[in-house]
């Protein structure tokens, strides 16, 4: 406990450290021009050499980080993908060590558990998508193409007899085909994609396993190596972190299930064909604020004109998602989401179109979270600049 | 039988069955033999006193090096195993001013581990120190997954606080009859 053992002030002392003199103590001297009356001295203080020295070793460990990071691009989103999906595990995790479950075990049961949802899903979903894909592309060839702007000219020449469509024809038919081109690789890379990292699927549970039996000594001995005047601030800031991105990831994932489930129903009810791929693919560009919810609903809507030409469905598909998003914005979002990360519009399209032109449509969906976790680290670490004395 | 520790000598030394056959590192017996001296875990188990040893940071600290300064939000506490520790303040003058000289067994800063509030003191190595710390994060994520263990130890804490409420009204009691009977002597 606590008592006093000492009294009486100590005497005064300055928190500032006397420099070195460079006259009283023999400095190294660097001579190499020879100089009949001129002697020139550099004196190197030992302070300013150590700051150089970092300096220098830092440039070489970027220089080395930048050298590395493309050619371990594979390892580390294999990495982060193990990290997400140890966000997502992890309360299911404690909620079983509540329940005096050595954690070991819980760990065991959440990851065989999620593998078997994880098969279940892929059994019943890839087929049903893959085949949506297919029948979809050959719906899209370009003969198939021309009937349907053909009909859909028509169309809106009966609608509007006042429209000269003769004129843009050429133009729409062009734009149209270059869309859908656009869309079904995208579509087909997404997928392939998916497919592709199948393989990893072993490697990634077991980064899962590890991540989520022995994550905390793994932090606990990487904040050991913090020098003792940064660690109690990179210990609040790394937990801070962990919390606000867990919490925005895990609502993110809530958030797009909702809506790929409520975008499903919807077009299922609305008998547009291929509902299954679009409400999927709706729900996954919900992660995109803002612009998510017209990514999700325009595919959708070329679908269903290319399919029916139908005005009226296509307005029924608008109304569908308006109340979807009505839904997620009232109902979903507010329970689930931590509007701490929230980015300004301007971000969002800036960091989308950097996402897409470094990783197409995965860099797309990656690109706000990927922001959203820069834009709190660099929040907490300011904070803990200001909040915390870095210096003596 | 050529036995070592109780374990078969080969296993000990093969690396795969010495790792698993390897008994409590130093570092965590020193760490529990540590928390046993302090009337926080006094009612603590070996088996509970293990799950706060997975939690503790164990900390050197040179002489002179500050461990945190008044006023930055504060984090946990600290247990010192080795050395002293001065609790100070700085006056008006930027001068500094020890309140309380601690040494091994002795805590500080339990109050971080309720919330982020500024620290209200500086704490200062006074000699090469061995401190283990036990941080708010940590004892939040030890409710959620075992609530009875972090229960109790947040009782042990309330009592510690208590006491030392009891002792303040006890000081400021005295204090204002000393004050009531310098106002007589005036």
């Amino acid at each position: 406990m606590m008592s006093v053992k000492t009294a009486g002030k100590p005497p005064r002392e300055s928190r500032f450290r006397p420099l070195r003199s460079s006259l009283t103590a023999e400095p190294p001297v660097l001579t190499g021009l020879p100089a009949a009356d001129t002697k020139i001295v550099l004196v190197l203080d030992r302070k300013l050499l150590r700051r150089a020295a970092r300096g220098v070793l830092l440039l070489a460990v970027l220089a080395a980080l930048v050298w590395l990071l493309p050619r371990i691009t594979p390892v580390l989103s294999m990495l982060a993908t193990a990290l997400l999906l140890t966000t997502v595990l992890d309360p299911l995790v404690t909620f079983l060590e509540n329940r005096d479950i050595p954690r070991a075990t819980a760990v065991t049961f959440v990851l065989v558990l999620s593998l078997l949802v994880g098969l279940i899903l892929i059994r019943l979903l890839v087929p049903v998508i893959s085949q949506e894909v297919q029948s979809l592309s050959t719906a899209m060839d370009a003969s198939a193409l021309d009937q349907i702007i053909a009909r859909l000219r028509g169309e809106l020449a009966e609608k509007i007899p006042l429209l000269r469509l003769e004129a843009v024809d050429q133009k729409i038919t062009a734009q149209l085909q270059s869309l859908v081109a656009g869309f079904m690789q995208n579509a087909f890379d997404f997928m392939l994609g998916l497919l592709s990292a199948a393989p990893n699927a072993v490697l990634i549970a077991f980064m899962v396993f590890f991540l989520l039996k022995d994550g905390r000594p793994l932090k606990k001995a990487l904040i050991a190596g913090v020098p003792n005047r940064y660690f109690e601030m990179a210990l609040l800031i790394t937990h801070k972190m962990t919390e606000q991105l867990s919490r925005y990831l895990q609502g993110q994932l809530i958030v797009a299930a909702a809506v790929a489930g409520l975008s499903v129903l919807a077009l299922y009810l609305l008998h547009v064909p291929y509902f299954f791929f679009i409400g999927v693919l709706a729900g996954l560009a919900n992660v995109i604020p803002y612009f998510g919810p017209i990514v999700g609903a325009v595919p959708a809507i070329i679908i269903a004109l290319v399919h029916t030409g139908s005005l009226n469905l296509v307005l029924a598909i608008v109304i569908a998602f308006a109340a979807i998003q009505l839904i997620e914005n009232i109902f979903i979002s507010p329970y689930v989401t931590a509007r701490s990360v929230e980015l300004h519009p301007l971000a969002i399209i800036v960091v989308i179109l950097i996402g897409g032109s470094l990783l197409g449509m995965w860099g797309m969906l990656l690109a706000v979270p990927v922001a959203s976790i820069i834009k709190v680290t660099a929040e907490l670490v300011l904070w803990g600049v200001k909040n915390y004395r870095l210096s003596d | 039988m050529n036995r070592e520790n109780g374990v078969p000598r080969a296993a000990a030394k093969s690396p795969l069955w010495g790792n698993i056959f390897r008994r409590r590192s130093n570092t965590a017996e020193d760490i529990l033999s540590t928390l046993r001296q302090v009337p926080l875990f006094s009612n603590m188990t070996d088996g509970e006193l293990r799950e706060f040893e997975k939690l503790i940071h164990q900390r050197q600290f040179k002489a002179g090096e500050t461990i945190f300064w008044e006023g930055e939000p504060g984090v946990g506490m600290y247990i010192i195993q080795h050395g002293a520790v001065a609790i100070c303040k700085h006056n008006r003058n930027d001068v500094r001013e020890t309140l309380v000289l601690l040494h091994d067994g002795e805590f500080f800063g339990e109050l971080a581990l309720l919330d982020e509030s500024p620290r209200s003191a500086s704490a200062i190595a006074e000699q090469n120190s061995q401190i283990i710390g036990l941080f708010r994060p940590d004892l939040f994520g030890l409710l959620e997954r075992k609530p009875r263990l972090g229960n109790k130890f947040l009782f042990q804490l309330a009592l510690i606080i208590g006491e030392r409420l009891k002792q303040t009204n006890t000081e400021i009691q005295n204090l204002r009859a000393q004050l009531d009977r310098t106002d007589v002597v005036l």
